[in-house]
């Protein structure tokens, strides 16, 4: 990783949860980088702390979830450096850069849109506080930005309100709240998971678009191997909240290391081969029932050793630019963090 | 929006068309009639009263007619004349007793919904947000009391404790001096001053229920994706629940109004009572037990339709705030 061209990098990140039943490791000592213009993938099972981590470097997890320990480090255009870990959460300087200088998309265009507020009063918003507008001007920008991301007419569409968006609508008007006050980077939290094919293939092409017009990264968190395949430069591959396999998008398909990732391809079904699926055996631990410092996947795992449930293996490195935490490849040089 | 308020008040029609009928039946309905303890008062005072005479009063007050042909009479007079009969008991238009009692009731009733709302809102917010708080428990508990103690009980401790702690009669709407003075400022003062208590002990019970229901729909509210996409944004917290959650919270709570203001205004009549205010309460009580039928239906068709107003007014402004509303069959 050459980290001078990371505009942000997560270094050892923890965020854990202080539950009535105990604590929940949602994210545990998670480390990567973004570079300037690429998107870097998030891939996991429901539940393995992709979207804690999104929530995380917006510095939004909400009680009982506290970022307990790490460090995100987002690089600014004029070349500072904040630690977002560091930040309060609701304190001026992580709201200046919040929908700023890194926005989010989520998963739910039906429901992440405040139901009471036309599109455009919900674009506008952002912008007039970040880039201290008028309301006529944030106005303005907010037709601008929607005509950008495909609404037909903008300038009629902009006093529609939520429930008189389509599915893709929303999801377009979302992105083009994102994308409002000319963020470096952009989140985005299954942002198709809830529309069909069709729609989705749009929306991923529309933020193709959008990354090469405005030199984004993005972070794509996802659990769809075939979005990741379609948007991601690099993958990170999580699992009980932990990344397991990271590498350049091809070496993850056609060179995967990980038992986990491995398992993950072989479960995707092939148009026109008439084998069976095989499925990753067992079901995701829970997290608060798992011993510290073992190979979480071991039990699932079809290579699993003695020393799988004895010892938490490291990461190595195992190829260019490509790093697996597994047992199977001791020996290897071990990636510092 | 201007076809949803013309719609929703044209739908008003056959509902005061249907109060008319059922408080001119409630009135009808039970055996007897104003005649019945007229002659029973006389006759106690010794007085001997004859058939023609008993006749004579029935011809008069029409008391030989059918029920529907009284029924039309009664409402022909008021939507055409504005008059909406003689009250016997006290031998004047019902429509002079109305214009002395009702602008108290009105004023009373509008001065406690107010009050119910603005301290409502703010206390269920605050409890949400700071759920489980040492505050949202005394805001929690305060709310079940309230709604616990019925409102005369609470009448009656307060004038008790004022009474017998600080000498002062918080009774009435006026003090003795300015019971029968001309409006001046002095007096608009006194009446501030007796004001909050009615305000009090009918407001309570509803602020109670008000807070409860609006801590519960912020509770929801909070957890909802959009408050996080406000987050995301870059707004500051106090931005996100007031802009945000709030506007969508108030929602249910703006609905309710119509339901709240009969509350109120039955509410008000115990209490009333009690505290002996110059409002409709006492004198529809008074006169449902003097079987005083003009005035009584009167009372009742003029009370429910200022509910059925308020509600479509509640209705106007939950449209107005909410655009999903607005917009459901014209979209």
């Amino acid at each position: 990783m050459k980290e001078v061209d990371d505009i942000l990098q997560v270094r050892n990140l923890r965020t854990y949860f202080r539950t009535d039943n105990g604590l929940v490791r949602a994210v545990d000592r998670i480390s990567l980088g973004v570079r300037r213009g690429e998107t870097v993938g998030i891939v996991g099972e429901s539940g393995c702390g992709k979207s804690v981590t999104a929530l995380s470097i917006m510095n939004l997890v909400r009680p009982p979830g506290r970022i307990v320990a790490g460090q995100i480090l987002y690089r600014s255009g004029d070349g500072s450096t904040t630690d977002i870990a560091k930040l309060h959460p609701n304190g001026r300087q992580m709201r200046s850069l919040r929908g700023n200088n890194i926005a989010m998309i989520f998963q739910e265009p039906m429901t992440a849109l405040t139901p009471v507020y036309s599109i455009g009063d919900q674009i506008a918003e952002g912008v007039m506080l970040h880039k201290k507008l008028t309301r006529r001007q944030a106005r303005e920008r907010a037709i601008e930005i929607l005509g950008k991301v495909g609404i037909p007419s903008p300038e009629k569409r902009i006093d529609d309100y939520p429930h008189q968006f389509s599915g893709g609508m929303r999801q377009r008007a979302m992105i083009a709240m994102a994308l409002s006050c000319e963020p470096e980077v952009v989140i985005a939290d299954e942002p198709t998971t809830a529309l069909d094919v069709t729609i989705e293939a749009q929306i991923l092409r529309l933020m193709k678009e959008m990354q090469s017009q405005l030199d984004l990264s993005i972070i794509m968190i996802t659990h769809d191997l075939g979005v990741i395949a379609e948007m991601a430069d690099r993958v990170n591959v999580m699992y009980t909240g932990k990344i397991v396999e990271h590498a350049q998008t091809d070496d993850i398909f056609y060179n995967p290391k990980h038992p986990y990732t491995l398992g993950l391809l072989q479960s995707i079904p092939t148009i026109g081969d008439k084998r069976r699926l095989t499925p990753i055996r067992g079901a995701v631990p829970n997290l608060l029932t798992l011993p510290e410092d073992v190979c979480y996947f071991a039990p699932r795992c079809p290579y699993a050793m003695e020393i799988c449930a004895q010892a938490e293996p490291p990461m190595y490195q195992v190829g260019t630019a490509h790093q697996c935490k597994c047992w199977l490849y001791e020996g290897n040089e071990v990636v510092a963090v | 929006m201007f076809t949803y308020i013309l719609r929703r008040t044209l739908l008003m029609i056959p509902t005061l068309f249907l109060i008319s009928v059922i408080a001119f039946a409630v009135i009808d309905l039970p055996p007897g009639d104003y005649l019945t303890s007229y002659v029973a008062q006389l006759e106690a005072q010794g007085a001997v009263v004859s058939e023609e005479q008993i006749l004579a009063l029935q011809k008069r007050y029409a008391l030989d007619q059918p029920a529907h042909v009284r029924y039309l009479n009664w409402i022909w007079r008021i939507v055409r004349y504005g008059d909406f009969g003689q009250s016997w008991n006290w031998n004047r238009p019902v429509r002079e007793l109305l214009a002395e009692r009702l602008p108290f009731t009105i004023g009373v009733s509008v001065t406690t919904l107010v009050f119910t709302y603005l301290a409502a809102i703010p206390i269920g917010i605050y409890s949400a947000v700071r759920q489980y708080s040492w505050a949202d428990y005394i805001f929690t508990t305060a709310g079940f009391l309230g709604l616990a103690v019925p409102n005369f009980l609470l009448a009656l401790v307060l004038m008790y404790v004022f009474y017998r702690y600080f000498g002062v009669s918080i009774g009435g709407m006026f003090s003795p001096e300015f019971r029968d003075a001309a409006w001046s400022m002095a007096k608009f003062r006194d009446l501030l001053n007796h004001l909050w208590v009615p305000i009090i002990v009918i407001g309570t019970s509803g602020t109670a229920s008000l807070i409860r229901t609006m801590r519960g729909v912020m509770l929801d509210e909070l957890g909802k994706d959009y408050v996080q996409t406000a987050r995301a944004k870059g707004l500051s917290e106090i931005v996100v629940i007031v802009r945000h959650a709030a506007k969508v919270a108030v929602n249910p709570i703006i609905s309710v109004i119509g339901w709240t203001l009969p509350q109120i205004i039955s509410g008000e009549a115990i209490v009333a009572i009690v505290l002996n205010l110059p409002t409709t309460g006492p004198l529809l009580y008074q006169s449902l037990l003097t079987q005083d039928m003009y005035l009584a239906g009167s009372f009742i068709f003029i009370l429910s339709a200022l509910t059925v107003i308020g509600t479509l007014l509640s209705d106007i402004l939950l449209a107005w705030i909410d655009p999903r509303i607005r917009f459901d069959r014209e979209g």
